[in-house]
């Protein structure tokens, strides 16, 4: 590697860290809850040990909101709220810092697989500026920390093979922690695994001392996990996302096989298992579009600023061609392996009706942006001569800086303003209202219009966990979701029965009769969300 | 491959193309939608009168929905029809007929492209591969068996190419004057061709500008001169007749957006013509357009186009040029629509994607050399091809009638049998356009110009909502309204679908 690459490679290790930290705190403008959770559960098992419903150091789940979180996120960002405090910043530290090293391993990564300086370097740029690890490593996503775990085993994998078997253990590592960190990397983890032990068999199998401690060394530390999957909360959150409870295709399928006369044939042709692989199908190629791919990306505003594509427009010619080169070269192993990584990682995505979905498949990351750099520096190659090259370099350049200013414009100018009410912006305004406000009231009524008020409470009031514990009045729902009726001072809910002395809280243009309106909260975009009212 | 046995896979295919495209033609798709009612019943008129149904005489474009369709496919219609009569089948008969020429005109079209490249050694056999799939193509199959124009232009479109690659190879006098020809027909024969082929025929000329001129004779010239200022002359003479406002009433630019909006909205629509989804899985959202469970192209397809196109590029073959260029700009005329992507506006697409599996066939029997695995794709490709005739002739009918306004022909005989009793007869517009049905079904015929006003009601037909409470009050009237306007109560006939939906319910008061 000579000096000039370095260069660039800290040049863009820097720039791919000044992009994931820059105003972390404030853009996305405010916490949605899912990040509020993960933040004082961790301040939680920080003060106590134990998570908010006072279980000790969970290792299968966190209950949260009901919804089972797994471990992996909270138990990174203690340490970030140990040295920060409990803040925006420090609950969205932990999947920052892991965009910054998923650059970085991409650089290394590919640099092993194909062995080529250039499109590491192309390929790690791509990755520092990609809309979709930004957009997800700027809030606590605990798939973005996840798909780095992920990456992590694959390029220890790649190591041990090509260098010392030693590493194996690393890769087993990674891939365990991606485990235990976001659900869909419960499914992939063994995925990669196979494929791994596929493609690259003969390698296995001259390092296969390390492999098999490894594999066991993996087996023996996902097993505290394992009881939790055949809880009744697993297969109701399986239940609630899956494509497969469709019932039209059911119907569809009955009626078909009554037309054709109920015969053998007609029960196979038109099983419900074919409308279901049908509806499967749908949903893993809609991962594949090139609306959300190119033009708009997911269409959950928190998940994709909406202008721009999981990938630039400008990377669609090169990716194309990128992909070309593959899919030709398939009998390379290497990229047979990046193909394979590729087409694997929407699998699990795919059981869910909401699709296209960037936040399940982000472990596909970084070979969207290896695959554009293939495509990148084979065009480059194309050219023969050291002037044409300069001349294909300026102009693609050009263009980029064009589209990426247009992203950087949406991002930082746009999307905080156009999408606040996504992220639940006003939270912490109106916390810090009644935390100043505390001691002239005898009860505070809060609505539950913008959903899991108790969360934010718990939160910018640095709430003590165990008095939490102690005064918190919650009820459950037949799916599982808990309800915090109130703690503290603290009521929530929207049929109250207001007594003297009481401060409440209604989403902006409700009246009540018999208050008077003291106040009105906006958020940080300046919009008003909530009118105060006092007796 | 010998002589014999290439006129006789010919020949097979070309039957093939015939009787998937004839057999139920005119049952299955089991009615005529409104487009096809309108083009079958201006031919008639025509015929008769020499006038469409608004009293135009021998107009270029047709007024019909006020969409004023292209003229060519309904004057082509008038031979069926003195033929065969006034029916389902010789409506259709236009594009069952031409879809079947295509199938055969691409055969050669296909040879000849890959002439360009001597490294090819079976082009017999691509060729042959390449027709046998669009004669059984979904997509085409489906186009053929409706009065779609799309599909006849693609016919002319297809003509017009032969002859160019013709004029590009050899010295021939009529060879460039017949492409501009049929490329001038083609023009009249589907409004959206006007985006696709003025910039296809720039590419062509792009690619063979080294032999544009070799083969030029002066006859020719002149020929082709006048051919294109005709052209040219009836080309101005139907835009300045309002021949577009059906194109922006339904294009994206009658929204307001940015600039950048707009190019998203573009490239969205474009993309989208290429997406897996569209192709090989769903299919386009409107039924009509595919038969149930099949999408445009058979699902096994999918791993052989993705199989030919590397094939395709990887070797660079000379061919590719004509291929990609027809390929890329296919979906240009579907880009401008508010629903893509959209398969009618999109058709152009299916030979090239047909051309491509082939060649996935053939770079499997080249390349990848195991015959189990051939032998497994042909058989699937054979099985997914039955599992769709199965869903198109008997599950499709079954499931779509509805969509495909199945009823109307119903409700027509029935009120042509009954009508004596009644004053005034008033029929639900819930499904749109009931009075070309009336006008197109009613027996005997006769002919009565449309003032404009049509779509309102004729003589003792009123086409409007019916609302129950109101109407029940009336008398000597008949009142065919759909299920959701009128209940059970005193309804003297009902029109199911095939699946026994009900569609229309008739009382009389």
């Amino acid at each position: 590697m000579n000096k000039k690459n370095k260069l660039i490679l800290i040049a863009i290790f820097l720039l791919s860290f000044i992009l994931r930290f820059y105003k972390l705190g404030i853009n996305p403008p405010s916490l949605y809850w899912d990040e509020v959770s993960l933040g004082y559960n961790a301040y939680s098992i920080l003060k106590t040990g134990k998570d908010e419903f006072g279980r000790f150091m969970p290792l299968d789940a966190f209950v949260a909101f009901g919804d089972y979180k797994p471990v992996g996120y909270i138990y990174a960002t203690i340490i970030p709220i140990a040295i920060f405090g409990l803040n925006e910043f420090s609950v969205r530290f932990a999947s920052a810092l892991a965009g910054v090293f998923m650059v970085f391993l991409t650089y290394f990564l590919v640099k092993k697989l194909l062995n080529d300086e250039k499109i590491s370097l192309v390929a790690s740029f791509l990755m520092c500026v990609s809309p979709w690890s930004l957009q997800l490593s700027r809030a606590a996503f605990e798939a973005n920390l996840a798909a780095f775990f992920n990456l992590l085993g694959i390029y220890f994998f790649i190591k041990g093979i090509k260098e010392k078997g030693f590493w194996l253990i690393f890769s087993s590592i990674g891939f365990v922690l991606s485990f235990y960190t976001f659900n869909s990397n419960r499914i992939l983890a063994p995925i990669f695994i196979l494929i791994l032990f596929a493609v690259y068999t003969k390698e296995i199998i001259a390092v296969k001392k390390y492999a098999v401690i490894s594999f066991i060394l993996g087996l023996v530390l996902m097993a505290p996990v394992v009881s939790y999957f055949s809880s009744r909360e697993s297969r109701l959150r399986f239940n609630e996302v899956n494509i497969f409870s469709d019932l039209n295709t059911v119907v569809q399928a009955n009626d078909r096989i009554n037309l054709d006369g109920g015969s053998r044939l007609a029960k196979i042709i038109h099983h419900r298992f074919v409308g279901h692989a049908f509806n499967y199908l749908k949903h893993y190629f809609d991962n594949f579009s090139a609306k959300f791919l190119f033009i708009s990306g997911d269409g959950n505003p928190r998940l994709s600023i909406q202008s721009v594509g999981e990938l630039y427009l400008w990377e669609l010619p090169f990716f194309l061609y990128g992909l070309f080169i593959l899919l030709a070269g398939i009998k390379d192993k290497n990229k047979l392996f990046l193909l394979l990584w590729f087409f694997a990682a929407p699998i699990p995505a795919a059981t869910a009706r909401e699709t296209p979905h960037a936040l399940r498949i982000v472990s596909i990351l970084p070979v969207p942006q290896i695959i554009c750099a293939i495509g990148f520096i084979g065009i480059y190659n194309f050219f023969n001569n050291t002037n044409k090259r300069k001349i294909f370099t300026y102009a693609a350049g050009l263009l980029f800086i064009l589209n990426f200013s247009y992203y950087l414009y949406n991002y930082y100018v746009v999307f905080p303003k156009k999408w606040a009410g996504e992220w639940v912006d006003g939270y912490k305004q109106a916390v810090s209202y009644v935390s100043e406000n505390y001691n002239s009231y005898d009860q505070i009524f809060f609505t539950n219009y913008y959903g899991r008020p108790y969360i934010y409470f718990l939160f910018y009031l640095k709430y003590d966990p165990q008095k939490y514990n102690s005064l918190v009045a919650r009820t459950r729902d037949w799916y599982g979701n808990w309800q915090v009726l109130g703690f503290d001072k603290f009521r929530f809910g929207d049929n109250l029965t207001e007594s003297p002395g009481s401060l409440v809280f209604v989403p902006k243009g409700s009246t009540i009769n018999g208050m008077s309106k003291i106040d009105k909260i906006s958020g940080n975009s300046g919009l008003i969300y909530y009118d105060v009212y006092a007796k | 491959m010998n002589k014999i046995k290439t006129i006789l896979i010919f020949i097979i295919i070309t039957l093939a193309a015939f009787a998937v495209r004839f057999y139920q033609l005119g049952i299955n798709p089991p009615s005529l939608d409104w487009d096809e009612a309108s083009i079958g019943y201006n031919a008639y008129t025509i015929l008769k009168t020499g006038k469409d149904e608004f009293g135009n005489f021998l107009p270029l474009s047709i007024r019909s929905f006020n969409d004023y369709k292209a003229s060519v496919y309904v004057y082509l219609t008038i031979i069926p029809v003195v033929i065969l009569g006034l029916t389902e089948f010789s409506i259709r008969f236009t594009s069952a007929f031409s879809g079947s020429l295509t199938v055969i005109i691409f055969y050669f079209i296909f040879k000849k492209i890959l002439e360009f490249d001597s490294r090819l050694t079976n082009k017999n056999t691509i060729a042959l591969i390449a027709m046998a799939f669009l004669a059984l193509s979904p997509w085409h199959i489906q186009f053929s068996r409706v009065a779609f124009e799309a599909n006849l232009a693609l016919f002319f479109v297809a003509c017009g190419l032969l002859f160019f690659l013709n004029y590009v190879e050899k010295k021939s006098t009529f060879a460039l004057p017949a492409a501009i020809l049929f490329w001038g027909i083609s023009l009249f024969t589907y409004h959206a061709q006007k985006i696709f082929l003025p910039v296809f025929i720039v590419g062509l000329i792009i690619i063979f500008r080294k032999k544009l001129l070799k083969n030029l004779s002066k006859t020719s010239l002149i020929i082709s001169f006048i051919f294109l200022s005709v052209i040219l002359f009836l080309l101005l003479r139907s835009s300045v007749v309002g021949g577009q406002s059906r194109f922006f009433s339904s294009s994206i630019f009658s929204e307001r957006k940015t600039i950048i909006e707009y190019g998203e909205n573009l490239l969205n629509s474009y993309l989208s013509h290429f997406d897996i989804n569209f192709l090989f899985i769903l299919g386009d959202w409107q039924v009509r357009h595919h038969a149930p469970q099949v999408a445009q192209l058979l699902l096994v397809q999918l791993p052989l186009v993705i199989i030919g196109l590397v094939f395709l590029l990887k070797f660079a073959f000379k061919a590719n040029n004509v291929i990609f260029l027809w390929l890329l700009l296919a979906p240009l005329p579907a880009v401008f629509g508010k629903d893509s992507p959209n398969a009618v506006r999109s058709l152009l697409m299916i030979p090239i994607l047909e051309f491509i599996s082939a060649c996935g066939i053939i770079a499997m029997i080249e390349y990848i050399k195991k015959p189990f695995l051939i032998f497994l794709f042909v058989t699937l490709v054979c099985a997914n091809f039955l599992f769709y005739l199965h869903m198109y002739f008997i599950h499709m009918p079954w499931e779509n009638s509805q969509n495909w306004q199945y009823g109307y022909k119903q409700v027509v005989d029935y009120v042509n049998k009954n009508q004596n009793k009644y004053e005034r007869i008033i029929v639900t517009d819930a499904y749109d356009q009931p009075y070309i049905y009336f006008l197109l079904y009613e027996q005997p015929m006769q002919i009565l110009f449309n003032n404009g006003e049509f779509y309102k009601g004729f003589g003792k037909y009123i086409f409007r909502p019916i609302n129950w409470q109101e109407d029940k009050n009336l008398k000597n009237t008949l009142l065919v309204g759909t299920p959701d306007q009128i209940g059970q109560e005193k309804v003297i006939k009902q029109i199911d679908s095939l699946s026994g939906k009900p569609l229309f319910r008739i009382v009389a008061l």
